[in-house]
C-alpha cells in the first residue's frame, strides 16, 4: 500500500550500491541463499519492486510473513519482479499485516508494476487491509506466489 | 518603649525604585497587562477566503490520527488557522455555502480493535465544533492514500458522495438536507467520483471507459451512460487525480497526455487528448520528463492547468514525485510557463484570490510556498512532526 513514495526509498538511501539497508537503527538481514538475494530490510531488495508500505521483515516479520499479533489481510494487489539471483520473474503478492497500529520503521516505495485504482488488483494506494477483521494497518510483506510465465 | 531600628537598605532593594525612576524618565507606562479571559477560543469566518487551502495530513505513521489543517499560504505569521481529525484513510470534502467541512472516517469501539463504524463527520466551519456525525452503514467506504475523488459534493450543492470499496465498488448517496445517506448505487469494476452535471456523478471502469449518472432529487439514477474507451490502462493510464475548468474534468496520463473529459450532465464527452511534450522547446526539460507525484495535477482560476513533473522519469516513476510544474493552456494546447520548484515535490495545489500561491508538498512533508505570478519561492510551512499532507484543496 501507499505512496509513501519513492521519497521513503531516496530518503533511506536503498538504492543499489549503498551501504547496509539504507535505515538508520535498522539491523541488516542478509541473505544466505543465492537464489534469494539481497536484504529484506532494505527497499532495494527485489521483491519489493512494487511495495508500498513499512517493510515487515523490520517489524517483527520477514518478507513474506507478519508480525507475531498481526493478521495478515487474504486479498491483495500482485505485481512481478525479477530476480537477479535466477533472472527469472516472480508474480509477488503485497499481503498487509493488519490489527495493530502503523510500525513506523522501513517505509519504502516502488510502483514497478503499480497501475491506478481503477485496476485496484494492480495497485499500492488501497489499505488492503480491508479483507481483514482489522482494517488497521501495520506493515508490508512481498510473497511468491507464482512463477510468471509471460 | 520600643527602639526604632534603621536597617541598612539592600542594593537590591533599590532596584525596583530606580526602574521606576529611569523609566519616568523616559515616559515609559508601568500599566501592567490586562486579566485575560479564559476559556478563550478563536473562531473562523463562516466563509474561508479564496486564498486559504485546506492540508490533508494521512498520518501514516499513526493512522488513526489522521488531520485536515487549515492553511494560509499568503500569510507571514499565523498560517496556520486549526484543524478537524480525520481518522483512518478518511476522506474530505467542504460546502462554502453551507459552511460545513465533510470528513468520512472509520473509527474502531478500542481503538485499534473492537467493532468498525464508519461516520460522516460534519463540522461548523466557523467554529470547528461537529455539527452532526452521522453513521454510515455498512462499514464499506473506501480506504486508499487521501485524494480528492473519494469524496465529492454534487455541484448543486445537494449531495455528498462517498466511494466505497470493500472491494466491491459502490457510491453512497448522501442527502445534505436531510443528513442521511438516501441512496447506493453500485458501480462494478469503477473506481472513484468525479462530478456530473449539476447532480450526478461519473466513475472510471477498468475497460478503459467511464460510467456516468444523472441522479434525481432523491440520489435515484435518471440516466446511465457509458463512454467509449478511452483510458488505456496498460500502455499509458491516466492519474485518478484531476483538475476542473467549469464542467470540464482534466486527467493526465503517466506519459504526458492530457485528456479532456466534460461532464456536464447527459452523455459525456469524451474531448481530444492533448500531449504537453508538444512545447517541450519552452521548457528545461522535455523530452524523458513525465508527471510524477500523488496530486500530479490542480487548476487556476483561469482555467490553466498545473501539471508538475519529474526530469528524465522512468517507467515505476509515476509516483516519485516532480521537481518542475508545468502550466499548461487547454485553449491553446501548449506548455505556456515552468516554474522551477527547490526541490522535488510530492502534491501541487493552486490557491485563488489576488495574491495566489503555488503549494507544494514537499519531500520533508512540509508545503513550499511559491508566489504564482514571479513563481518565486516565499516560505515553508509545516513544522507539524511526522505528517503526510498528501491532499492539498484550495478554497473556491
Amino acid at each position: 500500500m501507499f505512496p509513501l513514495l519513492p521519497i521513503a526509498r531516496a530518503a533511506s538511501g536503498g538504492v543499489a550500491g549503498d551501504q547496509g539497508n539504507g535505515f538508520d537503527g535498522v539491523a541488516e538481514q542478509q541473505s544466505s541463499n543465492p537464489l534469494d538475494p539481497g536484504d529484506p530490510t532494505s527497499c532495494d531488495y527485489w521483491r519489493y519492486c512494487g511495495i508500498d508500505g513499512f517493510l515487515c521483515a523490520c517489524c517483527g516479520g520477514t518478507s513474506h510473513s507478519c508480525p507475531p499479533g498481526t493478521h495478515m489481510s487474504p486479498i491483495t494487489w500482485v505485481g512481478t519482479c525479477l530476480n537477479p539471483g535466477d533472472g527469472k520473474r516472480y508474480v509477488i503478492s503485497y499481503n498487509d499485516c493488519c490489527g495493530t497500529n502503523s510500525c513506523g520503521r522501513c517505509l519504502c516505495n516502488r510502483n514497478e508494476s503499480d497501475k491506478p485504482m481503477v485496476r485496484p488488483q494492480a495497485n499500492n494506494d488501497i489499505n488492503w487491509c480491508l479483507g481483514s477483521d482489522s482494517v488497521t494497518y501495520n506493515c508490508s510483506t512481498a510473497v511468491i506466489i507464482a512463477h510468471d510465465e509471460g | 518603649m520600643s527602639k526604632i531600628v534603621k536597617m541598612p537598605t539592600h542594593p537590591l532593594r533599590l532596584v525596583p525604585a530606580l526602574m521606576a525612576a529611569m523609566c519616568a524618565l523616559l515616559g515609559v507606562s508601568l500599566a501592567q497587562l490586562p486579566v485575560e479571559p479564559a476559556p478563550n477560543v478563536e473562531t473562523l469566518p463562516e466563509k474561508y477566503p479564496s486564498s486559504w487551502l485546506f492540508a490533508h495530513d494521512l498520518a501514516f505513521y499513526a493512522l488513526a490520527t489522521g488531520r485536515v489543517y487549515i492553511v494560509d499560504p499568503t500569510a507571514k505569521t499565523s498560517d496556520v488557522h486549526g484543524m478537524v481529525d480525520a481518522a483512518a484513510f478518511a476522506s474530505f470534502s467542504y460546502s462554502q455555502d453551507r459552511g460545513e467541512l465533510y470528513v468520512a472516517e472509520t473509527f474502531y469501539t478500542r481503538g485499534m480493535r473492537g467493532d468498525r463504524t464508519d461516520f460522516l463527520t460534519i463540522y461548523d466551519m466557523a467554529t470547528l465544533a461537529i455539527a452532526a456525525q452521522v453513521e454510515l452503514p455498512g462499514a464499506k467506504r473506501s480506504l486508499s492514500v487521501t485524494q480528492k475523488a473519494a469524496l465529492q459534493v454534487t455541484r448543486d450543492g445537494e449531495f455528498l458522495l462517498i466511494y466505497n470499496f470493500t472491494p466491491a465498488a459502490s457510491v453512497s448517496i448522501f442527502d445534505l438536507n436531510k443528513r442521511k445517506v438516501v441512496n447506493d448505487i453500485q458501480i462494478p469494476g469503477c473506481s472513484l467520483i468525479y462530478p456530473h452535471g449539476d447532480k450526478g456523478f461519473a466513475s472510471f471502469c477498468a475497460d478503459g471507459s467511464m460510467i456516468a449518472f444523472d441522479l434525481d432529487e432523491n440520489g435515484k439514477p435518471l440516466n446511465e451512460y457509458r463512454t467509449v474507451k478511452f483510458n488505456d490502462i496498460d500502455a499509458d493510464p491516466l492519474f485518478m487525480k484531476f483538475a476542473t475548468d467549469d464542467d470540464v474534468a482534466y486527467f493526465v496520463s503517466y506519459k504526458g497526455f492530457v485528456q479532456p473529459v466534460r461532464l456536464a450532465g447527459g452523455e459525456p464527452e469524451v474531448l481530444d487528448r492533448m500531449y504537453l511534450g508538444g512545447a517541450v522547446r519552452q521548457t528545461s526539460y522535455g523530452a524523458g520528463a513525465r508527471p510524477a507525484g500523488w496530486q500530479v495535477i490542480t487548476q487556476d482560476r483561469s482555467g490553466k492547468i498545473y501539471v508538475l513533473m519529474r526530469p528524465d522519469a522512468r517507467d515505476g516513476d509515476h509516483k516519485s514525485g516532480g521537481s518542475y510544474v508545468w502550466v499548461f493552456d487547454p485553449k491553446s494546447g501548449r506548455v505556456i510557463r515552468e516554474i522551477a520548484l527547490t526541490g522535488n515535490s510530492i502534491s501541487i495545489e493552486v490557491t485563488g484570490g489576488r495574491n495566489s500561491k503555488l503549494v507544494a508538498t514537499n519531500e520533508a512533508m512540509f508545503l513550499d510556498i511559491y508566489d504564482l505570478k514571479s513563481g518565486a519561492h516565499e516560505r515553508i510551512i509545516g513544522g507539524w512532526g511526522p505528517a503526510n499532507p498528501f491532499a492539498l484543496h484550495a478554497v473556491q
